[in-house]
């Protein structure tokens, strides 16, 4: 009786103190935030070309002569008309380090394509300051000569067959290859490695094109900006950047967590890209080029922007390639 | 004398219906719905603000202390709002916005914090952080808090339609008591050769006095709270200028920041330039008519003339950058293209409090004037039935 009252009373004690259990948390999973633009896939490749520097495309206008002394143009020329404005227009990327950048400490443009321009602007005005960069992307450069925005394209270009639809190039003024820059703790060894996952370039590039050619499938994501691909890269969304290794060196400055791997799987000269209605920019051009190949300027512009970021030791100034009969204006 | 005291006790308890139905909700309308509604605006605004500071600050190469102090302020605002409307709001409509928002802030903030250590140690990849920021705040955060605010309104709007709507059935059964009272004097008057009874005479008075003041309440409160209605009406037009104001003043940071010659960002500001006006149909001129009449209505001419001013400095900006002279176009921008900037945020924000304080002001008087209604009508409705009561058991008692 007493036991059979004292578990009633427990029975009513604990009745009274059951709480309900709390309703279970669902975890929202909201999609993980990304740069605006970003496209994957088939879709990705819109805009962009292949890669085909085959000997005839690369091949470009010979110097017609000697430079003219600076501020002495020939009359008509567009050198002429360039040094009556006072500035030569460069149409420049402002996000890679190395090649073509804004120095945030100094805000100037720099690096060593932008140094290449300077050197044309030298030998016009006798002054490496006369230029004006205009920033553009990479998918604009096509706009940007056609509407004469600017007088050349200091952007990473690589000389290709597709593009002489709407450019001419100087000589290759360096030579750059595409590789693959991965997280220092990716296994991953090159290109071949990374098939089915995402690897980043920038809309409207040959790489982004190299990278869904490959044999191995990786899932190109295209981005408006190369620093896209390392934002990108640091949170983890693609699992690689692939382009040139020069590109690459200046992304890599950026975050030692990363390392540039794998074989060269490309081979893309760089030229700076005029009008086609400007044979005799191009020559000029080639004439500016041909001269810091010889007087040591090339290689003392590479030691300073690029330095042994790509490889050991200074490189060779490439050679450059000029056109028969077949391509006289 | 059972149709009489029924017909008293239904009137009180339509009035007192009414009284506390209309009460409420302009209760609500002061006390929840109208501070709910305010609540919303303040993370909207605070979070459209946060953006186009972040972006401004960004800009100068070493971030300017006030811009940081800006910055805090406006996402400890909008948590702080965040955690008042969720603790007051548990409608279903508005949990996901609110899942939204608190996922999504800490997502943000760490994003610009990304972005700022980034560009602190020159590295051109936190612009990428900024613009992914600022893409998240305007794909995601953003439309979750303008939901919010436009489910918060939608609630402030149905509360005004409740506080504001003609009182039908008080009316219907004022005139059946006022029928049924006179019928039963009239009738009286036959039976007992006595013109007036003076209970029935008491009650019919209460009835009247009880109508006059429902009605006389109920019209007084309408006049205050139409008021307040068109008050938040003129201030929601201020708020939507106001937002696409702070989105384009990000957008011409985010083009400079872009540093890559997109001009995607700068497609945006046009758009929000083609929304704003001033001109036929766009906001600010939409803003300034709504609030002809009212406190705001100046700082919405005002801030007319100022967007004018700014559009023509946001011009010369694009005119440097594309030029090729991009310092002397931030320099353009985060000097006196902010000074002119917040020209036009301050009489937008001037406007919004002018409005917000009426809106208040007039609310409350409309919430008085209900003051004390409901119990009103439930005594006056007693008082007749005890009335009628009284009189008739006199009369009847006379025939024993």
């Amino acid at each position: 009786m007493r036991w059979a009252a004292l578990c009633l009373l427990a029975f009513l004690i604990t009745a009274c103190s059951t709480a309900a259990p709390p309703a279970p948390i669902t975890t929202a999973t909201s999609a993980v935030p990304s740069p605006s633009g970003v496209v994957s896939g088939t879709a990705a490749l819109k805009g962009s070309s292949a890669v085909d520097a085959s000997p005839a495309c690369v091949a470009s206008l010979r110097p017609s002569g000697p430079l003219p002394a600076p501020g002495h143009m020939p009359a008509g020329s567009t050198m002429a008309a360039i040094y009556q404005r006072g500035y030569l227009i460069v149409g420049v990327d402002q996000t890679t380090p190395l090649l073509s950048y804004r120095d945030p400490a100094t805000g100037r443009v720099d690096g060593f394509n932008v140094a290449i321009a300077r050197q044309v602007a030298k030998a016009i005005f006798g002054d490496e300051n006369a230029i004006k960069p205009v920033a553009i992307t990479s998918a604009q450069r096509k706009s940007a000569i056609e509407s004469h925005q600017v007088d050349l394209i200091a952007d990473p270009t690589t000389i290709n067959c597709d593009r002489l639809a709407w450019a001419d190039f100087s000589t290759d003024y360096l030579d750059a290859h595409q590789r693959v820059l991965v997280p220092s703790a990716s296994k991953a060894r090159g290109i071949g490695d990374l098939g089915g996952q995402k690897v980043c370039a920038a809309a409207g590039t040959t790489s982004i094109q190299a990278i869904a050619a490959q044999p191995s499938h990786p899932i190109p994501v295209a981005v408006p900006n190369w620093s896209d691909c390392l934002a990108m890269l640091q949170q983890g969304q693609v699992a690689a950047i692939s382009t040139t290794d020069t590109v690459l060196a200046g992304l890599a400055t950026q975050d030692p967590q990363t390392k540039i791997v794998g074989p060269r799987f490309t081979f893309e000269p760089q030229g700076l890209g005029m009008s086609k209605n400007a044979k005799d920019l191009v020559r000029f051009v080639n004439a500016v080029l041909e001269r810091i190949r010889t007087d040591g300027e090339w290689k003392q512009l590479y030691a300073r922007y690029i330095g042994p970021r790509i490889q050991p030791r200074i490189p060779e100034p490439p050679a450059p390639s000029y056109c028969g009969a077949s391509c006289l204006d | 004398m059972l149709v009489t005291i029924t017909a008293s006790l239904l009137w009180g308890a339509a009035a007192t219906w009414t009284a506390v139905n209309r009460t409420s909700a302009a209760n609500d309308m002061v006390a929840d719905t109208g501070p709910l509604s305010f609540y919303a605006q303040q993370i909207y605004q605070s979070l459209a603000d946060a953006d186009a500071t972040a972006a401004a600050g960004f800009l100068a190469v070493t971030e300017p202390p006030a811009a940081r102090a800006d910055f805090r302020a406006d996402i400890e605002r909008a948590v702080s709002y965040l955690r008042a409307v969720t603790a007051a709001d548990s409608t279903p409509a508005a949990r996901s916005g609110l899942m939204t928002l608190d996922t999504g802030i800490p997502e943000y903030t760490m994003l610009i914090g990304q972005a700022q250590a980034d560009s602190r140690d020159g590295l051109p990849v936190g612009a990428s952080y900024l613009l992914e920021a600022s893409y998240l705040m305007r794909s995601r955060i953003l439309p979750a808090a303008e939901g919010l605010y436009r489910q918060e309104n939608a609630r402030l709007a149905s509360s005004y339609a409740q506080a504001t709507g003609f009182p039908v059935i008080a009316v219907i059964t004022a005139v059946i008591g006022a029928v049924a009272l006179f019928r039963v004097q009239r009738w009286l008057t036959s039976r007992t050769q006595r013109v007036l009874n003076r209970g029935l005479v008491a009650a019919s008075l209460a009835g009247v006095l009880s109508l006059a003041w429902l009605l006389g309440g109920f019209l007084a409160a309408r006049t205050s709270l139409i008021a307040a209605r068109e008050d938040g009406v003129a201030a929601q037009y201020l708020v939507r200028a106001e937002i696409t104001v702070l989105r384009a003043h990000a957008d011409e940071s985010l083009t400079l920041i872009n540093r890559s010659g997109d001009d995607a960002s700068e497609a945006d500001f046009k758009q929000a330039e083609k929304q704003l006006g001033p001109g036929t149909g766009t906001l600010l001129s939409a803003a300034r008519a709504a609030a002809a009449g009212r406190p705001g209505y100046g700082r919405a001419t005002a801030a007319e003339s100022a967007a004018t001013a700014w559009y023509a400095v946001h011009r010369a900006v694009r005119g440097l950058d594309n030029g090729g002279g991009y310092p002397d176009a931030v320099h353009l921008a985060i000097g006196s293209g902010a000074v002119t900037f917040q020209h036009v945020e301050a009489d937008l924000a001037g406007g919004i409090r002018a409005g917000r304080a009426s809106f208040t002001a007039s609310a409350s008087r409309g919430d008085d004037a209900l003051g004390g209604l409901a119990a009103g009508m439930g005594i006056a409705s007693l008082l007749m039935a005890a009335g009628s009561a009284w009189g008739l058991t006199r009369r009847i008692a006379e025939y024993r």
